[in-house]
Formats: C-alpha cells, sequence, structure tokens
C-alpha cells in the first residue's frame, strides 16, 4: 500500500512539471487557436537564461528569475511578430509546419549559443527529504506542485476578474467579436504569448536542477505536454492540471507495475482511450465550427 | 496554361533522362550512396506531398512506416532468404494495411490531435523496434545483403538504377493520382472538407487512401534504404526523422509534384555538401523552413517554377513585343 | 507605435548579445591544433612542423589517416577529448623522429553521432581521399555500419569503442584499441560478489544498444556466479525520471547497483539514488568514466562510485604522469580515458608505420601491408602492451577505479 502511494506521489510531481507547461500552452491555443509545438523549447531557452543570470552571473534568485522572464518573454515576441504573424491569415497546418521549424531553430540556435553538453543548475529550495511514516516526499517537487496550483489560481484570477483577462476570454470564444468590440488584437497576442513564456520559463527553472539543463530537454517534455492538453482539453485551463497530472500518474504507476521499458508508451495509451470516448478532451469544450 | 505543358512535354523526358545518365558519372561509393539516398528521400517525399500538400493531413509518424519497410526488407532477405522483391512486396502489404489503421485517426482528427496521436504511434513502433528480440532490439539487424540479379548481388551502380526505377514509378504513380478524379477530391478536402463532403465527396474514403498510400511509399523507400545500408537499428526512425520527412517536404513545395527531388537534393545532397559547417548547418537548415513557409508557401519548387515563368515571359516579350502576353 | 517596437528590438538583441557572451565557459581541451577541428574537417593537414621540410634521407611519404570521430553534438567533449589526446601522440612521435620515411596525414572529420553522415564520412576517406587507414569511431552505432565498409575494402579500422561484438565477425581489418565492456564488467562484478561478498545486486541499462549489449554481458557474468539481479530495470534514452525505477531498486534491497547510462543521466541517476536510498548502496556506472561526469556531479555526489576502464588519469607509472602533465598543460584539464585512447591508436598507427621500411604508399596492397603491420605491432602505451590476436583484440581485462575526494583512485587492476 505504501509503494502505491508513493509511486501516486511520485507521479503526481512529475504531472505537475507536464502541467505547468500544458497552462502556457492552452493559453495560446485558447486565445489564439493555434498549438504552439515549441512550446518545450521556449521552457528550454529560459531555463537557460535562468543558468546564465543565476550560476554565471551569480545574480541573487530573485533578480535572475525575473530577468530571464523578461529576456524569454522578448525572445517569444520575436518570434511571434516574425515568424507566425504572417500565417494567422493562412491554413492552420502553416501555422502548425512553422512552430515545428521555430522548434527546430529554438534547438539548435541553443546548442550553438551554449554548447551541447548539459550543465548544473543548483536547487532553489533546497533540504532534505521528507518523510511522513513510509513514504518520502522531496521537497522541490512539493514546490512545483505548490507552483502549480498558485499558478492556476492566479490566471483564473486574472482570467475572471481583469480586464485584460476578461479580453482574452471574450477572444477565446469568438476573435471577430471581440476585435468588434474594441479589443485591441495585437496587445491581446502579445500578452497571451508573453505569459506563455513567462510560465515556460518558471517551469524551466524548476525542472533544471532535476534533468539539468541541455538544448534538446523540451523534446519529450514537449511530446508529454502535447498529450497532456489533448486529455485533459485543448484550451482549458483546469483541463492542463488535470491531464499533466494524469499523464504523470500514468506514466509514473505504469512504469512501477507494468513494465519501466515502456513508460513512454503509456501516455500514449491514456491518449486514445480518451480520443476514442471523449475527442475534445476530458475537460474540453466541444468546437462548434460554423461553416 | 499552354506554355507549361508544352514545355513539360520537354522537360520531363529531359530531367528523365539526365537521372538516367547521372550515375554513370558518380564514380564512387561516396557518390553511389548519396544518390542513392536522394532517391530514397524522394519517394518518401513524394507520399508525404500526396499526404500533406494535397489533403492537407500532418502525420508525425512516416518514419514508423520507413522503419516497417526496413525492417521486413532486413529480416526477409537476412534471416530468411527471400528475394528482394518479395520483401518490398510484403512491406507495401504491411505498409498498407498499417496505413489505413493510422489513416481511420485521421478521419475523426486533425491539426494537432492528429499530429500527437502520430507521434505517439511512432513512439510505440519505436519503443517494440527496440525492444523485441525479433527486430534485433537496439542492436537492430546488421548484414543485409544486396538484391540479386541474375545470380549475384547488385553491385552500387546498379542499386542507383534499382532506386532510380522506384522513383519514376512513384513519380508516375503520384502524377496519374493527383491529375485524376481522385486527385481533384484531394484538392476538394484540403481546402475545405466540410465543403467538400456536400457535394458528394467521400472524404473519409480518400483521406484513408492517401494515409494508406503515402505509409506505403515510406515503406518502399525504408525496404531499398534496408538493403543499401547494410545495416539498420531503431534509431534510424524516430519522431525526429518524422519532422525532416515533413520539413523536407515543405522545403520542396506542398502541392507541387515536382517538389519532393527538390526537398530530397537539399536533405541528401545539399546537407552533405555543406557538413563542413556542421555548427550552424541545422539552425539554418531550421530559419530556412520557416521562411520558406511565410514567403514562399509553394516552396523551393514553386520559387524554381515562377522564375522559370519570369524567364519565359522575359524571353516572350523580346521576341514578340508586339503581341500581347499570354495570361 | 513604431519606436516601441525599435526599442523591443534594441533590448532583444542586447540580452542575446548578453547570453552569448555569458555562456557558461566551455570546457575546450584542444588547442595545440585548433585548426584540426570541426571548422576546418577532411582536407587539413597536421599543421606540426612534420610539414615535410629537410627529411635527412629524402622524400617523406604522406600517409592519409582518416580519423571519424563525434565533434559536435552532445557527445562533442568524447571526441575532443580523443583528439587532444591524438595531439600529443603527434607530437611525441615529431619529437622523438620515429617516422624517417612516412608523414602522418591525419584527416579529422566529424560524424555528427549519426549513421548517414557516419556512411558519408567513411565513403568520403575511403573512395574521394583514399585514406590507408581509419580510427574511429567512438559510437557503436556508427561503428556498426562503418565497420564492414571498411573491412570490405581492406582498409584496416583502429575502433576506439567498448562494444565486444565488433571481433566477433571474422574481420581481417579490424583493431580495437581499448577494452571492451566484458572485460570491464568482469572486473565490476569480480569486486561486488567475490571482493565484497555481495549477493544483491541490481541493474538500471538504457535501452540503448550500448546499454542492451551491456546488459546481455551483464546478466551472462551473473549468471556464472549463479546470480540473478535482484532489480532489473530499464529506462528509454532520453527520459530523465527515474524515480519508478529508484524506487524499485529500493524495494529489492540492492546492495549495489550497475548502471549503463552515459555521464549527464548516470548523474541524474545518482542523485535520485542517494536522495531516496540513500549513500549504502554502491553505484557501478558506465557513465562515470566520462569527463564531465565528476564536473557535473561535484566531489560529493561522485564520492565513491565505480567505473571501468583500461587507463585512468589515476595511474603512476611514468608515462601515464607524463601523459596527465603534457595534456593538462595544453588543454587546462584533465584527460580522460578516450584522450589515452586517441594517444595510444596514433602511436600504433606511427609504430606500424615505422615497421614498414618505407613501402610505397601509392602501392595497391599499401593498406594490406599496413594491417599486417597493425596485427604484428609490439607497442607498450598507456593502457598497457599491445600484441593483437587473431580477432583484433588487444585487451580482455579491465581496471576498476573510484572517485575519493574527487580524484581518480584505482580500486581493482585485473
Amino acid at each position: 500500500m505504501n509503494l502505491f502511494l508513493q509511486i501516486c506521489i511520485q507521479g503526481l510531481m512529475l504531472g505537475s512539471m507536464y502541467a505547468i507547461l500544458t497552462l502556457g500552452y492552452n493559453i495560446i491555443y485558447s486565445t489564439m487557436g493555434m498549438a504552439h509545438y515549441a512550446q518545450g523549447d521556449i521552457m528550454m531557452v529560459g531555463a537557460f537564461f535562468a543558468l546564465d543570470f543565476f550560476v554565471t552571473m551569480d545574480l541573487p534568485i530573485y533578480v535572475a528569475i525575473p530577468l530571464s522572464v523578461i529576456c524569454n518573454v522578448l525572445v517569444m515576441l520575436v518570434i511571434e511578430r516574425l515568424a507566425y504573424r504572417p500565417l494567422y491569415s493562412r491554413s492552420r497546418t502553416l501555422l502548425l509546419l512553422c512552430t515545428i521549424g521555430v522548434s527546430t531553430v529554438l534547438r539548435n540556435a541553443a546548442q550553438l549559443i551554449w554548447g551541447t553538453q548539459s550543465f548544473n543548475f543548483p536547487t532553489i529550495f533546497p533540504g532534505d527529504i521528507i518523510h511522513i511514516g513510509e513514504v518520502y516526499l522531496v521537497p522541490q517537487n512539493l514546490w512545483i506542485l505548490g507552483v502549480g496550483v498558485v499558478m492556476m489560481l492566479l490566471l483564473n484570477l486574472f482570467m475572471k476578474k481583469t480586464k485584460v483577462g476578461r479580453a482574452m476570454q471574450a477572444v477565446s470564444m469568438n476573435r471577430s467579436a471581440a476585435a468588434l468590440m474594441g479589443v485591441n488584437m495585437q496587445t491581446i497576442t502579445m500578452i497571451t504569448y508573453g505569459m506563455s513564456a513567462g510560465m515556460a520559463t518558471l517551469a524551466g527553472v524548476m525542472l533544471a536542477p532535476i534533468v539539468k539543463v541541455y538544448s534538446t530537454m523540451g523534446v519529450s517534455i514537449g511530446a508529454k505536454v502535447m498529450i497532456s492538453a489533448v486529455v485533459g482539453g485543448m484550451g482549458s485551463m483546469p483541463g492542463a492540471i488535470l491531464g499533466g497530472l494524469l499523464v504523470g500518474l500514468v506514466e509514473a504507476l505504469g512504469g512501477m507495475y507494468i513494465s519501466t521499458t515502456f513508460k513512454e508508451a503509456y501516455p500514449v495509451v491514456l491518449l486514445l482511450v480518451v480520443l476514442l470516448n471523449r475527442p475534445q478532451g476530458i475537460l474540453g469544450r466541444k468546437k462548434v465550427v460554423k461553416v | 496554361m499552354k506554355n507549361t505543358n508544352n514545355s513539360a512535354k520537354v522537360l520531363v523526358p529531359l530531367t528523365a533522362g539526365l537521372a538516367l545518365m547521372v550515375p554513370l558519372f558518380l564514380g564512387n561509393n561516396y557518390y553511389y550512396d548519396i544518390f542513392i539516398m536522394a532517391g530514397i528521400y524522394t519517394i518518401i517525399g513524394s507520399g508525404m506531398n500526396l499526404l500533406l500538400g494535397f489533403t492537407g493531413q500532418l502525420s508525425m509518424g512516416h518514419a514508423a512506416f520507413y522503419g516497417f519497410g526496413a525492417y521486413i526488407t532486413a529480416i526477409g532477405m537476412k534471416s530468411y532468404g527471400l528475394p528482394f522483391w518479395l520483401c518490398v512486396i510484403l512491406a507495401v502489404g504491411f505498409c498498407f494495411a498499417m496505413g489505413m489503421l493510422l489513416g481511420s485517426t485521421s478521419c475523426k482528427l486533425s491539426g494537432i490531435f492528429l499530429v500527437v496521436v502520430t507521434t505517439g504511434f511512432n513512439t510505440v513502433v519505436n519503443l517494440i523496434m527496440v525492444n523485441w528480440e525479433f527486430t534485433g532490439r537496439s542492436f537492430g539487424i546488421p548484414g543485409i545483403p544486396k538484391p540479386d540479379w541474375f545470380g549475384s548481388p547488385m553491385n552500387k551502380l546498379q542499386y542507383c538504377y534499382l532506386v532510380l526505377a522506384f522513383v519514376f514509378l512513384a513519380l508516375f504513380v503520384s502524377y496519374r493520382v493527383v491529375h485524376s478524379k481522385t486527385g481533384r477530391a484531394f484538392q476538394a478536402m484540403r481546402d475545405n472538407a466540410i465543403a467538400a463532403r456536400s457535394v458528394g465527396v467521400n472524404v473519409n474514403k480518400y483521406k484513408l487512401l492517401v494515409f494508406a498510400v503515402s505509409a506505403v511509399y515510406a515503406g518502399v523507400a525504408g525496404a531499398l534504404y534496408a538493403s543499401n545500408i547494410g545495416y539498420i537499428s531503431p534509431t534510424s526512425f524516430t519522431s525526429n526523422v518524422s519532422v525532416t520527412i515533413i520539413t523536407m517536404t515543405v522545403l520542396g513545395g506542398l502541392g507541387d509534384l515536382c517538389g519532393c527531388i527538390v526537398g530530397a537534393v537539399v536533405v541528401g545532397v545539399l546537407m552533405e555538401a555543406l557538413r563542413e559547417f556542421g555548427d550552424y548547418q541545422l539552425t539554418l537548415y531550421g530559419v530556412l523552413i520557416v521562411v520558406i513557409l511565410i514567403f514562399m508557401p509553394k516552396g523551393l519548387m514553386g520559387g524554381l517554377r515562377s522564375l522559370y515563368r519570369r524567364l519565359c515571359s522575359l524571353v516572350s516579350r523580346r521576341r514578340t513585343p508586339a503581341k500581347q502576353e499570354e495570361v | 507605435m513604431k519606436t516601441w517596437k525599435t526599442c523591443l528590438a534594441l533590448v532583444l538583441v542586447l540580452s542575446l548579445l548578453l547570453a552569448a557572451g555569458c555562456t557558461p565557459s566551455k570546457p575546450n581541451p584542444t588547442d595545440p591544433s585548433k585548426t584540426n577541428s570541426t571548422s576546418a574537417p577532411s582536407k587539413n593537414t597536421d599543421p606540426k612542423p612534420s610539414d615535410s621540410t629537410n627529411a635527412p634521407t629524402g622524400q617523406k611519404q604522406k600517409v592519409p589517416i582518416g580519423v571519424a570521430i563525434t565533434l559536435s553534438g552532445d557527445n562533442a567533449e568524447t571526441g575532443r577529448n580523443f583528439e587532444a589526446g591524438m595531439n600529443i601522440a603527434l607530437q611525441e612521435i615529431e619529437e622523438q623522429g620515429l617516422l624517417k620515411d612516412y608523414e602522418l596525414d591525419l584527416k579529422i572529420v566529424d560524424d555528427q553521432n549519426d549513421t548517414t553522415t557516419s556512411l558519408n564520412v567513411v565513403n568520403e576517406m575511403i573512395f574521394n581521399t583514399k585514406v590507408k587507414a581509419i580510427i574511429g569511431q567512438i559510437y557503436s552505432t556508427n561503428t556498426l555500419v562503418t565497420l564492414p565498409i571498411c573491412n570490405e575494402n581492406g582498409i584496416p579500422m583502429l575502433v576506439p569503442g567498448l562494444n565486444p561484438t565488433f571481433s566477433q565477425n571474422g574481420y581481417d581489418y579490424f583493431f580495437r584499441v581499448c577494452g571492451t565492456n566484458e572485460g570491464g564488467q568482469t572486473a565490476g562484478f569480480e569486486y561486488f560478489i567475490k571482493d565484497l561478498g555481495l549477493t544483491k545486486i541490481g541493474i538500471i541499462s538504457e535501452t540503448s544498444e550500448n546499454g542492451q549489449t551491456s546488459y546481455g554481458i551483464a546478466k551472462k557474468i551473473m549468471g556464472s556466479y549463479g546470480l540473478e539481479f535482484v532489480c532489473d530495470e530499464n529506462f528509454t534514452t532520453g527520459d530523465k525520471d527515474f524515480s519508478t525505477q529508484v524506487l524499485k531498486l529500493k524495494e529489492s534491497g540492492a546492495q549495489a547497483v550497475y548502471t549503463t547510462a552515459a555521464a549527464t543521466d548516470a548523474v541524474v541517476l545518482l542523485e535520485q539514488i542517494r536522495q531516496v536510498i540513500g549513500d549504502d548502496i554502491l553505484v557501478l556506472a558506465n557513465g562515470a568514466s566520462e569527463s564531465n561526469f565528476l564536473e557535473l556531479a561535484g566531489p560529493e555526489l561522485a564520492e565513491g562510485v565505480l567505473y571501468y576502464t583500461v587507463w585512468t588519469p589515476a595511474l603512476q607509472d611514468q608515462k601515464s604522469v607524463d601523459f596527465v602533465q603534457k595534456y593538462e598543460a595544453a588543454t587546462g584539464r584533465q584527460p580522460a580515458d578516450v584522450s589515452a585512447r586517441g594517444y595510444d591508436a596514433t602511436w600504433i598507427i606511427a609504430t606500424a608505420l615505422a615497421s614498414m621500411d618505407g613501402y610505397d604508399v601509392n602501392a595497391a596492397d599499401f593498406s594490406a601491408k599496413l594491417a599486417d603491420a597493425i596485427r604484428n605491432v609490439d607497442y607498450t602505451g598507456l593502457q598497457g602492451t599491445f600484441h593483437y590476436d587473431d580477432v583484433g583484440e588487444a585487451f580482455y581485462t579491465m581496471k576498476l577505479i573510484t572517485y575519493q575526494d574527487g580524484e581518480h583512485v584505482v580500486v581493482r587492476d585485473n
């Protein structure tokens, strides 16, 4: 029983990592209607910025993190302006292909700039393992879960209470109507991408101490993020959290009770199960397309 | 329009003839292998073009089909001593079936959903390749023989022509499919699936068909790859390879029959020639993709075509300044 | 709006420059011959004083030797370490004037750790550049593609790789310049089972080619002791979450664990093992032999971690001490075991050439004669004395090393 509990905790910790990234991914999907394939790689860039500021330049953490967030947001905005904006009026497939291209560029550019090896990143939340009975908890992972929950709550507040948040919701419901009502599309776009990049940076900073910082760190997590988004419901914020946690749980439980060899396959099975029964995702809304 | 048809009548046999002559001048294995790989990429690209360019389905799992063809040929030829052509037929059959299977998901999904599912497919297939005793696990299959030609195994030069034969076949089939009622149905599907359905196009049937056909193309390419290189392992059939297949097709030109040739030449030949600039090679490649998507959505082939058209109109303007230009 | 955008662009450019400027110092061990590395590949000759001037006994014949190693990507470090070792050897060969009739013309090319690129690289070397021997490759998936080609075309290939299957094909042109995984694991498991009397051993292997081959060997060795692994887990390449595997390891009560993980993964795994299980469990890791392991893990985490190798900077014989000194002077870093492989490989070729009495480089059977010379070579290098047997192996045993206070210490010397 203890083992089961322990592995569930592991799964939830892992899943909370996915969840934070998926939140950023879903923000873009809900507001812009596009799937940002390069989300994992933006996280990687954010982690590298944090590495530069926190480790190389030895700035204090409360300076380093905001700086890396700002830098990453800038990178994201430039990419949006140069690569995505020209394609909004064209087909969705082209836009998706473009994000794939951007993902490749980011990865290889990171290799050029920072190198191909892995770099150590110190943990921001030091502390020994907490033991509750037979079960143990790693503080870093607890913080990740906590940050994820806080982020979701803040996001919720933001979307419901602030003017900008409500504007974003309006855009996600009906783009043209929102524009007609005076919502400044460019500002909303920039804010959406900015928020997404900021969240990705935070996710990167939290993941980095565990897996180290390296140029392909966004690849496998990017794939899991997309599965989480689809499972939880594309464009839905609580769906992002739910999807991420589910994928993490399935991975951990499957690895424990079936086999670790096929760990990568279990989220795919989950994906198929959800898609067959509820194609819009567990908490997703069915899209009604007017022809 | 008459102009382009006439020029096609000249250009196509010309390029075919040139292609037939090229292997004779290659000289050694280094160039033979590059030529063969370019041919293999052309075949995969042609299939992917049918799928993505003509019917707008984005599949990130085609490396799996490439792998199916390679493994079937490898195991068939090495362990069971089957002749090459039989392995190809088996690969075609298997890939067709698996293509239909994966294609069935495409009937209900599109865009990012299809991408996620096909990526998952690729992941699972790769996991099986890596862990199954039958496929040699991570070690793969070494010592794959070349096909026999009248008793003795083919040499590289003969293999070049074998690949070329398949390339011609692939391009011809694509051409016939596109320039037919089916082809028009594809374009209707790509542009607006709902409208297409409303005029009686059986969208699902065509989606399945194209998926299966593109899977077959990838499988045949895989068969040719396995026998040429002599050793295959699962690392050649990962999701990254799927991404390369897609980017290669985009480079060449979506929806353009000859685009796959250009894409294959860029990835197979140009990348090798630029290997010296290794550090920047991949970054530039990625930037190239983005640039082409934004500024040249018809790909490099489209760019070449418009260049050609401009040259033609320049020439015809010179010759007949008084006559009005043909639209 | 426009000025705002311009400001934004400016800030971005500045921050990118900042980022590029603040890159954590990239370890770059190759300095004496920068021109020999990636940016100027194949058509490069050895820039050392051996520029064929004033050979006392007439013109020296240039012998083109291809070197196909990984100089880019995740494992660029390993390739650079190998190259640095080669450069030290080149310098020494020049200083000692070993080669009277020949001049080593090394063509160092990056194989990008990719099978298709490796194929193209080796093809180019054999058919265009017409090399007489090839030194390479470090990673077995690439060697598996190119070794048959070298053998088919009669080009001796000196392989600095550990995969034992290379010598099982009856290739006449295969020569290994290091030990095999089998020898290493034998040493490791002998230590656990014979020396320490442990019975509960676990294994966490990567499902890569290297990992699975190592797993097979490990299982065989355990079987020869009549034992089975109490925890038998694996992980897919790229997966950094080892929580399930570590938990299972804990549950099994293993006293020691062997992992095939490469350096970075080994560090991540090690961290998780120490966190969850503690310090008592012994860890034997393939990746601990790599040069960046100590850097990433730090002396505290690396304490007590075991690895196997033929050569280690810990060795105290004169040759090794000299080598370490020269290497540190040239690159500012400690050499890795691949550096010793590079050193020995270069010396073996030079020694073999020296025994060929100026045989004509352009003769059709030069490569075959070179292969014979290598087969009969008697060379004592960093890794030991090289006497090749029929299948191209020189060593069947390895040493077991551990880290103590950030230093390499020999535990067991077979």
